[in-house]
């Protein structure tokens, strides 16, 4: 993964106001990379950069050699679903969707595997994550910290070898938070490539490399 | 098993009933409106066709002089006549039961049992009617009280009537058949009755045959038609008969046919316009929906759909609203279809029998609830996928620029905030606010211009009738003395004024034989009576003179059947063995074929110089009991000098006649307007649900601050009344244009020139009274849902 003098504006009254000031990053397979900042210094930002889930206003994104910044927006919805799960702090399941057809619902828009294919995955990927009880439960039904699991279930239907975290535990609690991050720790060591932004300063101390932001700009990059 | 997707576009539809529901009766009431008036079109014309058909009509009439019953014998073996038969035709007035006359067409038949052409059918009493019985024609008399038939007759009555002379006879009501041949219905004039021949000659009419009808073989073409008639009317006049009249159904269809295709086609568009409108309501449920699910949309493109799959998901979405409303729609508009048809049909004297609701009109409607969600939501759609996914899944709402309207409402410190509130929110989408009013305005501007044209119908029906404007024209059995006729006519107090009229029938003259029959008619060049609407290029009669003599206008129907006459050629016109030319000065709106020459000409021509065939008069007061009072009156003074009176018809009572049949009209153009009213409505409530929906953090924060259920209620029940009301200021401007446009539409469906609006301020009063209470109403629920909203619930919403 490697960013280039990546620069985000967002255009306000009072004129442009600049979220990324030109960051240059570059993150190794199988890295566990934290991301960290106050709130408001650009961090999800970051990572909405690298997800194409939005654009950079200039500068370029290389991952495994895709131009991410030079993908119109269907490539972009097709690629991203492929290589890279992403994992928000407030699950983002959706809510008329059991938690298996949640999972199944990559698989199904990227048109991987066969229905009942897709399914057995679903409940293995689940399984992963101590909720196979749950697969025919609502989001409504089921906790945060369950939510957040079925969430990083769905991260990795489709096989991708990058997973993208905001804030993954930001609304967990500790126990739970720290359920979590070992599963992402299992994931790193099955050798998926792992960026986590997050607030709490316990876990960004158990990451192999944490990136700092402040202001848009990237101010340490601090490797264990 | 169907996919996450899919069934999330079945869960979305199941877990959100309200948004369903108000999205189905979207869709239904434009496919209700749209089919419905397509089935009423199906349905009349296969009823229509069903009882003409089942009649075995007659395409080619000849009105003769007296003949022998030999001659039918002598047609009927006429190469390309399949079939022919006779009958006598005689004028006459009958006395009604509530004492007044009212003037019949008399059809004897020498048998009814064996008839096969033109057949009738019985409906009421004895069948056929017996020597010194008369049965009357269905829509000639009135069960329902319809104006225009005889009402109070019971089987058995005697029925006093009269013909050539001024002696009543007495026949015994014996009952009523169905003659789907003649035209009549509660909207005629004259009242078609049936006797035998022998009941004829009993009151004093020679009971041989003066129509001739025919049947042609099958497949004859229409010029075949014509060369046939040309032929038979030469061998007639060779064998001694003397053809009056010749009529030709070029199309085989039902007399009514023409008028209802017209009538037809208006309803159609308005159900079309119904349809479109339904889109717009589509448009507004599509914009909540979107507006509910932006977060969910941009998960879904994280998780990997791109913009063409989640349109998909969005699209069938749509499109399955649209099957659901096909549940209500195809009962419904089969209801509405049949029903609409039912009062056209009664209108015009014919059964609806079948429905002519046909598989065709099924596909036809599910191709229109799936395509009206699915054209009118792809826009909004795809606009709405255009938003990148990190703006869709933020938890902050952008900020938006500050717009005009809201710089202005905040200098408006003197007005209660919760109006400020309800306006500021009314401006806060403007394309949706344009979407939500476009069907309240369009109702309103329909409904407006329909009530200026009813208003205008009294001065429509009295220019169409420009040519004449008497107040009362008694027609004579012959022609008498212009002058004595005119001195008579004038003794009878409360008449002012008489001209005398010569009338005549003649044939054009084409290059290649003989025409169409035309009727002629000749008065003063500067008579009070005549005021026709000329066409462009036309202009009237001067006066007469040497050098105008032959100066003739035509009504404009006449071009149907001589399309190559115009404003400064000639027509030669024949009577018997003279032929005269004409020059065209003009033509003048109006149907059927019509000249109007000067007396002095047309008198020649007719034969009868000096002489009149009509008194056209005016009378001191001009409302319909004074005038149908003196028509009577006339009738008698005339008939007391032993003269003929064919008919004494004053023009009131024929206009408001003709005001009832076109009532139907205005009343079925009303209905139309008041459903898209009610499209308009669920509109309304549709985007007061969105507002309430937008606006849930601004409730919460209203409620935090003290704000009371009345006063969350007002705002929003005033922001639905706003948008009502400044629907109806747009739809009062574009009023009067439609009007026009309206008229002109009628008028040509109908062939009878546009017809003129007048402005009808009760109208626009009224429309205000509508639309404020289907904005409240349509307003209320949404309200009610408002004051609802917990604090808790309104600030944790994002």
């Amino acid at each position: 993964m490697y960013l280039q003098d990546v620069k985000k504006a967002y255009k306000t009254e009072a004129g442009d106001f600049y979220a990324l000031k030109g960051v240059d990053l570059k993150i190794d397979k199988g890295e566990f990379v934290g991301v960290v900042g106050k709130s408001g210094s650009g961090k999800s930002t970051l990572i909405n950069m690298i997800t194409g889930i939005d654009r950079p206003s200039s500068g370029e994104i290389w991952v495994n050699d895709h131009a991410i910044h030079g993908l119109d927006e269907n490539s972009m919805a097709r690629w991203r679903g492929r290589s890279m799960g992403v994992v928000f702090q407030f699950f983002q399941l959706l809510p008329t969707l059991t938690v298996a057809e949640n999972v199944m619902l990559p698989m199904d828009f990227c048109r991987l595997y066969t229905p009942k294919e897709r399914r057995e995955r679903a409940l293995a990927l689940l399984e992963r994550v101590e909720m196979a009880e749950q697969a025919n439960k609502l989001p409504s039904q089921i906790s945060g910290g369950q939510a957040q699991r079925v969430a990083i279930a769905r991260s990795l239907a489709t096989d991708p070898p990058i997973v993208m975290a905001d804030e993954p535990t930001g609304n967990l609690d500790s126990k739970t938070a720290d359920a979590v991050f070992h599963l992402f720790e299992e994931l790193v060591s099955q050798g998926k490539t792992f960026l986590m932004v997050t607030h709490d300063n316990e876990l960004a101390n158990r990451l192999h490399r944490v990136i700092t932001i402040a202001d848009g700009m990237l101010v340490s990059d601090t490797k264990r | 098993m169907l996919s996450p997707r899919w069934l999330k576009v079945l869960r979305d539809l199941w877990d959100n009933k309200s948004r369903t529901i108000l999205s189905v009766l979207s869709i239904a009431v434009g496919v209700i409106a749209f089919g419905g008036m397509l089935i009423t079109r199906e349905t009349i014309l296969v009823n229509l066709n069903q009882a003409y058909r089942a009649s075995n009509p007659s395409d080619i009439t000849i009105d003769l002089g007296a003949y022998d019953r030999e001659l039918i014998r002598w047609v009927k073996l006429q190469p390309g006549v399949q079939d022919a038969a006779g009958l006598t035709i005689a004028n006459g007035v009958m006395q009604q039961p509530n004492g007044t006359e009212k003037d019949i067409t008399l059809y004897a038949y020498a048998d009814y049992e064996s008839m096969s052409l033109n057949t009738l059918k019985p409906v009421s009493g004895a069948y056929p009617p017996g020597n010194g019985e008369i049965a009357f024609e269905r829509g000639s008399i009135s069960t329902t009280g319809i104006s225009g038939g005889i009402g109070g007759l019971s089987l058995g009555d005697t029925i006093q009537l009269k013909l050539n002379s001024d002696k009543f006879y007495s026949l015994r009501y014996s009952g009523s058949l169905y003659d789907v041949n003649v035209p009549g219905g509660p909207a005629a004039t004259r009242a078609n009755v049936y006797v035998t021949e022998r009941t004829l000659s009993d009151l004093g009419i020679e009971a041989s045959p003066t129509r001739l009808v025919i049947q042609t073989t099958p497949g004859t073409s229409v010029a075949e038609k014509y060369a046939l008639a040309d032929r038979l009317k030469d061998e007639l006049a060779f064998r001694g008969v003397t053809v009056r009249a010749i009529s030709v159904n070029e199309l085989n269809e039902h007399w009514a046919a023409g008028t209802m295709n017209g009538i037809i086609l208006i309803l159609v568009m308005v159900g079309a316009v119904a349809m479109v409108m339904s889109g717009f309501l589509i448009v507004n449920v599509v914009n909540g929906l979107l507006l509910s699910q932006k977060k969910i949309i941009g998960i879904m493109k994280i998780v990997g759909a791109d913009r063409w799959q989640i349109f998909g998901v969005y699209l069938t979405m749509m499109a399955s609203l649209g099957l659901l409303a096909l549940v209500l729609a195809i009962p419904l508009s089969n209801m509405l279809g049949v029903a609409l048809a039912r009062v056209l049909a009664g209108v015009l004297n014919f059964d609806i029998v079948v429905s002519g609701f046909t598989p065709q009109l099924a596909a036809l409607e599910v191709a229109a609830a799936m395509l009206v969600p699915i054209v009118f939501s792809a826009s909004p759609i795809w606009s709405a996928l255009r938003m990148p996914a990190a703006e869709a899944i933020s938890e902050v709402t952008p900020r938006q620029q500050t717009s005009l309207i809201e710089k202005m409402l905040a200098r408006l410190s003197n007005l209660p905030r919760t109006v400020v509130l309800a306006f500021r929110s009314l401006f806060r989408n403007n394309l949706r606010l344009i979407a939500t009013m476009l069907t309240l305005i369009a109702a309103g501007a329909i409904f407006t211009s329909i009530l200026n044209l009813q208003q205008g119908m009294t001065a429509t029906l009295t220019r169409n009738t420009g040519t004449n404007n008497a107040n009362i024209t008694v027609s004579f059995g012959a022609a008498i003395n212009r002058i004595a006729a005119v001195n008579r006519a004038m003794q009878v107090p409360g008449v002012t004024y008489a001209e005398g009229w010569a009338s005549s029938q003649a044939t054009v003259m084409r290059e290649t034989g003989e025409g169409s029959t035309l009727q002629l008619a000749g008065g003063e060049s500067n008579s009070r009576f005549v005021d026709p609407p000329l066409q462009a290029g036309s202009r009237w009669l001067s006066p007469y003179s040497a050098a105008t003599r032959d100066e003739i206008v035509l009504t404009q129907g006449i071009l149907d059947s001589e399309p190559n006459l115009k404003v400064g050629g000639t027509i030669t016109l024949k009577r018997g063995d003279e032929t005269q030319a004409f020059r065209i000065v003009g033509f003048m709106n109006g149907p059927g074929s019509q000249g109007y020459g000067h007396y002095e000409t047309i008198s020649r021509f007719a034969g009868t110089p000096d002489m009149a065939t009509s008194v056209r008069v005016a009378t001191a007061q001009t409302d319909a009991a004074f005038t149908s009072a003196l028509a009577e009156q006339l009738r008698n003074a005339f008939e007391d000098a032993n003269i003929t009176v064919i008919s004494s018809q004053d023009r009131a009572t024929l206009i408001n006649t003709v005001i009832t049949a076109f009532g139907v009209i205005i009343t079925l153009m009303i209905v139309v307007a008041v459903l898209i009213s009610v499209v308009g409505g669920l509109g309304l409530a549709g985007t007061m649900s969105l507002s309430v929906m937008e606006r849930t953090r601004e409730v919460g924060v209203m409620r935090a601050v003290g704000a009371e259920s009345p006063d969350l209620r007002f705002m929003f029940v005033f922001e639905g009344l706003c948008i009502g009301v400044m629907s109806a200021l747009i739809a009062f401007v574009l009023s009067w244009p439609m009007s026009v446009l309206l008229g002109e539409l009628l008028g040509s469906a109908l062939r009878q020139g546009a017809f003129s609006p007048s402005l009808n301020l009760t109208g626009y009063g009224l429309w205000v009274l509508i639309v404020s209470g289907v904005s409240v109403i349509a307003s209320l629920s949404p309200a009610r849902r408002a004051t609802q909203i917990s604090i808790r619930e309104a600030l944790a919403y994002a």
